[in-house]
């Protein structure tokens, strides 16, 4: 190999090199650590990456009619409508990752069992940051999210709960439960609202709102 | 005179000669405001002297509804009651009560929001004490607890609503030994009623 050759192989390869950074860099966002929560008392709690079957169906089902209907994805943030009542208290709030998806399985209720569903778990998001943003406002300061699930001796405590197993806290809840193969989600909770107050999340927030070009609308 | 022994008489002299003025007394204020929010139970304490007297009235105004200012919650109040008297809540806490509750209840104080809307400070003439009078907005969350599908020993925690609190506090600000800042008594008169939920900023 002449001089010339050499350095034109050099340059080859740290072309290459450059390409494979600026790809990895420019790759989507950071996919969701999905784990099965395998035992749940307080001191031996823990949780491993999901593998089991059944649970992967019951996240798939859990992501598309919670995380993928209520949350918007930009980077590797999860953006959420807050539509209030009156547009000062209206905007929209941001969450930051890490994210996590938990597979609590758990016993069927009476109810449950006779309405013929043959599996059941409790799904949860969790996120480690969020903020908030109303309507014509500054971004508020990031803050740990907060569990309202995982509680020590019936108070929920900031950054304790089911620290051994648990990362961050829960952003979006829902029962998930199986009859003959199809997937039932009944929504819990997302960001700020339980129950009927789910539909203050939606419409999900446009990129104008997002980026608070654009009022969110009132409810 | 060594200059170590010297530096330390004049540091002693600086601590004996420490005297209150506006500015320092608004931003020890500004401090005790900022250790309530961030829930800091530790400084709350040391912000209080030994024989701290805490002495509060508390009016429930608008019981059973949901109004949006101080304003509607007089009025509905005056005609809940038609001319009847309105009755508070006192309470009375030493400096030790005064602690244990912030120790207690310092992860609810981090979920609350406080605007001060008002703050005079009056220096007394020989500059060791300050009454210091302020306007407090305080909203709190209020939460009801349900079981989880879980775990018998968690709770799922639901908020039921938030309550306003409008207080006028009159506290006086004194010097500790150490030549640290503290309240020696605080009295707040306070009007509470509902207001629309506001949302907790962690969630």
């Amino acid at each position: 190999m002449n001089k010339e050759q050499s350095v034109k192989s050099a340059y080859r390869t740290a072309t290459m090199l450059l390409c494979a950074i600026a790809l990895s860099s420019c790759g989507g966002p950071e996919e969701d650590k999905l784990r099965s929560v395998q035992s749940f008392e307080f001191a031996s709690c823990n949780s491993a990456p999901t593998t089991d079957a059944t649970h992967l169906e019951a996240i798939k089902a859990f992501q598309d009619e919670m995380h993928h209907k209520y949350f918007v994805r930009r980077k590797d943030s999860e953006f959420v409508a807050n539509h209030e009542a009156g547009s000062s208290a209206s905007g929209v709030r941001e969450y930051e990752g890490p994210f996590y998806v938990y597979v609590h399985p758990r016993k069927l209720d009476k109810l449950e069992e006779r309405q013929g569903f043959d599996w059941a778990a409790t799904v949860f998001l969790h996120a480690a940051k969020v903020r908030s943003r109303a309507n014509g406002q500054d971004w508020g300061d990031w803050n740990s999210v907060r569990t309202r699930n995982f509680a020590v001796a019936g108070r929920t405590v900031e950054g304790l709960g089911r620290w051994k197993c648990l990362i961050g806290a829960e952003i979006a809840w829902a029962d998930v439960l199986r009859e003959n193969g199809q997937w039932t989600v009944k929504p819990l909770a997302v960001s700020v609202y339980e129950s009927e107050e789910i539909r203050r999340a939606l419409p999900t927030p446009s990129r104008s709102q997002i980026e608070g070009k654009e009022s969110v609308e009132t409810l | 005179m060594r200059p170590v022994l010297l530096v330390a008489i004049v540091l002693t002299l600086v601590g004996c000669t420490k005297e209150l003025n506006e500015k320092n007394v608004r931003e020890f204020v500004d401090d005790a405001d900022h250790a309530y929010l961030a829930g800091h139970a530790a400084d709350i304490c040391a912000m209080r002297s030994d024989d701290f007297k805490f002495t509060g009235s508390t009016f429930k105004l608008a019981e059973g509804r949901i109004v949006n200012d101080l304003q509607e919650a007089m009025r509905v109040d005056d005609e809940q009651r038609g001319g009847r008297r309105v009755t508070a809540q006192v309470v009375s806490i030493n400096a030790q009560d005064y602690c244990r509750m912030a120790i207690e209840e310092r992860a609810l104080y981090r979920r609350v929001s406080l605007v001060r809307t008002d703050l005079q400070i009056t220096i007394a003439p020989d500059k060791k004490q300050a009454t210091v009078r302020a306007h407090y907005v305080e909203k709190a969350p209020q939460y009801g607890y349900g079981g989880s599908s879980l775990s018998a020993q968690d709770q799922v925690e639901h908020q039921l609503g938030t309550v306003q609190t409008e207080t006028d506090e009159e506290s006086v600000v004194t010097l500790n030994r150490d030549g640290k800042f503290v309240f020696t008594s605080t009295h707040a008169i306070s009007k509470q009623f509902r207001v629309p939920k506001e949302r907790d900023s962690r969630l």
